[in-house]
């Protein structure tokens, strides 16, 4: 074992080479084919009721999975922040695919284009309050004076897209600062890249965390304006980063299967990559108790509804125990053991699951909000979860759809690029790292 | 270090017992190569020691992964249990048994209310596991251990410094200690050393066991003083450790009002402030509600506290002070008395209950409800009513008995607790009776505070038997339960009234104009 020391990369395929835009182009087709799909389909089925029209259900299907993939790569970045601002030797050869899924973040401001024209240019009314309920002025009128009154003056439309530039700018910033180092590393080898990245890592990390903070109140907090929570950032947060880490496993079993870094990425870094799953499905889990312990506990009017709505047996409780099952405790005793965790085909199996309670985890945040009715109340006309069999079918064709446009994002970025940064001064620590 | 060991045998002394063979490497590269070696060439009973921890020598040693994470894990799960039961148990099991539980609401939250439980239990979890962890890792490493052969040799302390040590027992199957040793050096063993156990035990020293029974000894003192704390009295107030606990700044209960510039805080001197008329506390909601239960009044009708209430408002619309001093009330009465104070002194006569409340009538449905009820009534009149009003009702319990004698010798001002048999009494409406149990009513002191309202009509319930006894009809003894003729009774009831009506005589001074 120590006697074959690596000290070189040895795998025949480092990078997808020509296959990446060809793969590029075939996700973006079928993505735009899912998305379209799931459009029309909504369409097919009508208005789910005289307030609530189709296309308000399609925009809320489009922002759980919009959301969903955001998190992911806003989790990849903390995955590349965190790997330069600990030094971290081990995570080497994985960097660069959090990289490069960091590094869509900000051409995702496309595809939230639709939910951002609407919102921001059509002014307050009922096109521009189709997905934020606090942009209509019903609902401004209905609650003027509950404590709403006091965040009017922030959740307003031109704030609003002023605000989402900014992350999306920080993030691109950040996100693209590393990419494009890290791959001019790639030609020069200069050392002093890696210091550059290491003394950057820590301002940048202050930056990423308010905008985080901001971004989920604003993106998904802020469908239900009245309620409010300050754990609800490192909720999405936690949820991201575990979202990044399952994502990267998928990635490094998939290129692995297909001849590409097969040397390189060991056991002892797809243990490392499932211990840090482990950590954040069980932070996820954490930080969901504690916020709904607060404000259970509490019991204040203003903060239950929320939660009242959701444990409801006609209406959500049914996907809330399964996220507390799927999301949480499965998972925890699922990947617990060390010799599970060195097993790349288990979590390889693992990571889909969690990715696909990721999304539920979205979808329960977002799509309660779609029978809020203009009050802003939740129990009104709503029965149910909204959607029959076939409004699901399309919500994760929608999925498929939205997933497929933002990995045609990703192999678009990939093009080209090594896949793990060849020069980096840890290079040769990482190939050898071994888990104690 | 063989030249010690050489030095040890010339000088005479008794030759130590062989232990096994340690060896030192160049590096922790070379100490995973000859751990290498050593594992291939079959040996077990071998340990690596280096100053900081080694990729690969787990590997290279063949060393068993550790079975701690299983224990945890067990441990782990038994304390998600535990601690669970232990706030199910202290929280909701309050039956009648030697440890019970004690149900404390808390924000009204369910007694055994998950969301609330899971911190708890987490913090069980957290802590057994850690236990397991640390002790369990001390358990199966044998600790503590306060000496190593090893550390006799000189050598070995580099290892936590640069000294890379692997070290075979002399109990391992494939150990010769010549081959063994010319295999270690063969294997890049830079100095292969002897180890050998010292010849007799080190005991511990003298003075150590000494000390340790002084100070077990001593750990003696605090129980022994607090058990004898137990049966001793103190005259001296209590220590205050943290004073500033005890003496706050702020006003205790029944305090004057705080001074104020020339005045006090506020204008009717006391500290405690009044609820606001019409106040009701939570949970007390049906004692304005419920009006025939808790006042025994009929529904719809005026209260004694309604009263009382309107009195109040009265005295503030006329402009008169609330609250004055009993020597200011004294002055004002005698220069004039208001016909608002006649009002508020004379119990009013309000629409009273005649039978039972709901709640009680409800109990008298069934014949076991109903006994229970006359059990509890008799309770609770033998505990509060039977000391002036005695046993059977005939107002000659033994307080009333002492008082009127202190009265004869002018030492008391008693008025003579009433007969429960007076024919007054006897045609009071139950809620009449209900509110001179509440109230009180001439000497007689309100109990409103001492004795739920259910306890109250078991009282009642309770005195209507005892009047029963003496005052009640032939038909009202059920025919089956009638044991004797009625005839054959009467006369012994008769005799009874007389010796008790002597008994009353004994007792002396029955107010008739204050009654009761």
């Amino acid at each position: 074992m120590h006697s074959e020391r690596k000290t070189s990369i040895t795998s025949e395929r480092i990078s997808l080479g020509d296959s990446s835009l060809k793969l590029s182009l075939v996700s973006f087709v079928v993505g735009a084919a899912g998305v379209l799909i799931a459009l029309v389909g909504f369409y097919a089925m009508g208005d789910y009721d005289n307030s609530h029209s189709w296309f308000k259900r399609f925009l809320f299907s489009y922002h759980t999975s919009f959301c969903f993939c955001l998190s992911i790569s806003v989790g990849a970045l903390f995955v590349v922040l965190i790997l330069n601002l600990t030094r971290a030797g081990w995570g080497v050869v994985v960097r660069r695919l959090a990289e490069i899924l960091a590094s869509v973040i900000f051409p995702m401001l496309i595809l939230f284009a639709p939910i951002f024209l609407i919102t921001v240019f059509s002014g307050r009314g009922e096109w521009g309050s189709l997905i934020y309920i606090w942009n209509n002025p019903t609902f401004l009128a209905n609650n003027s004076e509950t404590m709403f009154d006091m965040k009017q003056n922030y959740l307003h439309s031109g704030w609003f897209g002023l605000r989402i530039l900014i992350y999306f700018s920080v993030w691109g910033l950040i996100a693209f600062y590393f990419f494009m180092r890290s791959v001019k590393q790639d030609d020069s080898g200069d050392r002093q890249i890696s210091a550059g990245m290491q003394r950057m890592s820590a301002p940048f990390m202050i930056f990423f965390a308010f905008t985080v903070v901001f971004a989920s109140f604003d993106l998904e907090m802020s469908l239900a304006p009245r309620w409010f929570s300050t754990m609800f950032p490192v909720y999405f947060f936690a949820g991201g980063v575990m979202g990044a880490f399952a994502t990267l496993i998928i990635f490094c079993n998939l290129l692995q299967k297909n001849g590409i870094l097969t040397d390189e990425i060991t056991d002892d870094h797809y243990h490392d990559l499932a211990k840090l799953s482990f950590a954040f499905v069980f932070f996820w889990g954490y930080i969901a108790f504690s916020q709904f312990m607060l404000i259970w506990y509490a019991n204040i009017p203003e903060e239950t509804f929320w939660y009242v709505y959701r444990a409801d047996w006609s209406k959500w409780a049914f996907l809330s125990v399964l996220l507390i099952f799927g999301h949480l405790l499965i998972p925890f005793v699922g990947i617990m053991a060390r010799h599970l965790r060195r097993n790349r085909k288990y979590m390889f199996v693992w990571a889909f699951i969690l990715l696909a309670f990721h999304w539920l985890d979205h979808y329960w945040l977002v799509m309660p909000q779609f029978l809020a009715d203009p009050t802003g109340h939740l129990t009104a006309t709503s029965n149910g979860v909204p959607g029959s069999p076939p409004a699901l079918l399309c919500d994760a064709l929608l999925a498929i759809g939205m997933l497929g446009l933002y990995m045609g994002m990703v192999f678009f970025m990939a093009s080209g690029k090594a896949l793990i940064p060849v020069k980096d001064p840890r290079l040769v620590e990482s190939l050898n790292f071994k888990n104690l | 270090m063989a030249e010690t060991n050489e030095t040890n045998e010339t000088t005479g002394e008794p030759e130590e017992e062989f232990l096994g063979l340690l060896a030192r490497f160049e590096d922790p590269d070379a100490l995973v190569e000859g751990c290498d070696q050593a594992r291939r060439a079959g040996y077990t009973k071998m340990d690596a020691f280096s100053p900081f921890p080694v990729h690969g020598i787990d590997d290279a040693i063949g060393i068993q992964r550790t079975k701690l994470p299983v224990l945890v894990f067990c441990v782990g799960m038994t304390a998600c249990g535990l601690g669970l039961f232990l706030q199910w148990y202290t929280n909701t099991f309050h039956h009648d048994c030697v440890f019970p539980g004690y149900d404390f609401l808390i924000s009204g939250k369910a007694m055994f209310s998950l969301p609330a439980n899971i911190p708890v239990t987490f913090e069980v979890i957290v802590l057994l596991s850690a236990f397991t962890a640390f002790f369990g890792m001390w358990a199966l490493n044998g600790l503590p251990k306060l000496s190593n052969p090893l550390f006799r040799n000189p050598e070995f302390r580099r290892s936590t410094s640069d000294g890379f040590f692997l070290y075979i027992e002399k109990e391992d199957g494939s150990f010769s200690q010549s081959g063994t040793r010319d295999e270690l050096m063969e294997w890049g063993a830079e100095a292969v050393d002897p180890i050998s156990a010292p010849e007799e035990e080190l005991q511990v020293p003298g003075y150590f066991k000494l000390v340790g029974l002084i100070v077990a000894s001593l750990l003696l003192v605090p129980p022994v003083v607090i058990f004898r704390a137990q049966f001793t009295k103190n005259p001296l107030p209590r220590m205050h450790v943290n004073p500033d606990m005890d003496r706050q700044h702020r006003s205790e209960s029944q305090d004057a009002s705080p001074a104020m510039g020339d005045g006090t805080l506020f204008a009717d001197d006391r500290a405690m402030r009044i609820d606001p008329v019409g106040t009701i506390a939570r949970g007390e909601l049906g004692l304005v509600t419920d009006v025939e239960f808790h006042d025994g009044v009929k529904k719809g009708t005026p209260t004694r506290s309604a009263m009382a209430e309107r009195t109040v408002e009265k005295t503030v619309e006329a402009g008169r002070p609330l609250l004055v001093s009993r020597r200011q009330d004294d002055a004002a009465a005698d220069e004039s008395k208001p016909a608002a104070d006649d009002s508020a002194k004379v119990d009013p006569e309000l629409d009273w209950l005649v039978d039972y409340p709901e709640q009680i009538r409800k109990k008298l449905e069934t014949e076991e409800a109903g006994l229970a009820l006359y059990a509890r009534g008799k309770r609770q009149f033998d505990v509060y009513c039977s000391v002036c009003h005695g046993y059977a009702g005939y107002g000659d319990g033994l307080v009333s008995k002492r008082a009127l004698a202190l009265n004869l010798q002018q030492k008391a001002e008693w008025i003579a607790a009433k007969s429960l048999h007076d024919p007054q009494v006897i045609k009071q409406p139950v809620g009449r009776i209900f509110d001179t149990i509440s109230n009180g009513r001439g000497g007689m002191g309100p109990y409103r505070s001492q004795i739920t309202a259910e306890d109250r009509w078991a009282i009642i319930f309770f005195v209507r038997a005892l009047q029963a006894t003496r005052d009640g009809e032939k038909s009202d003894v059920p025919e089956d339960a009638r044991v004797v003729a009625w005839d054959q009774v009467n006369p012994l009831q008769d005799e009874a009234a007389a010796g008790s009506d002597a008994g009353k005589e004994d007792d002396k001074k029955e107010d008739d104009s204050k009654p009761e």
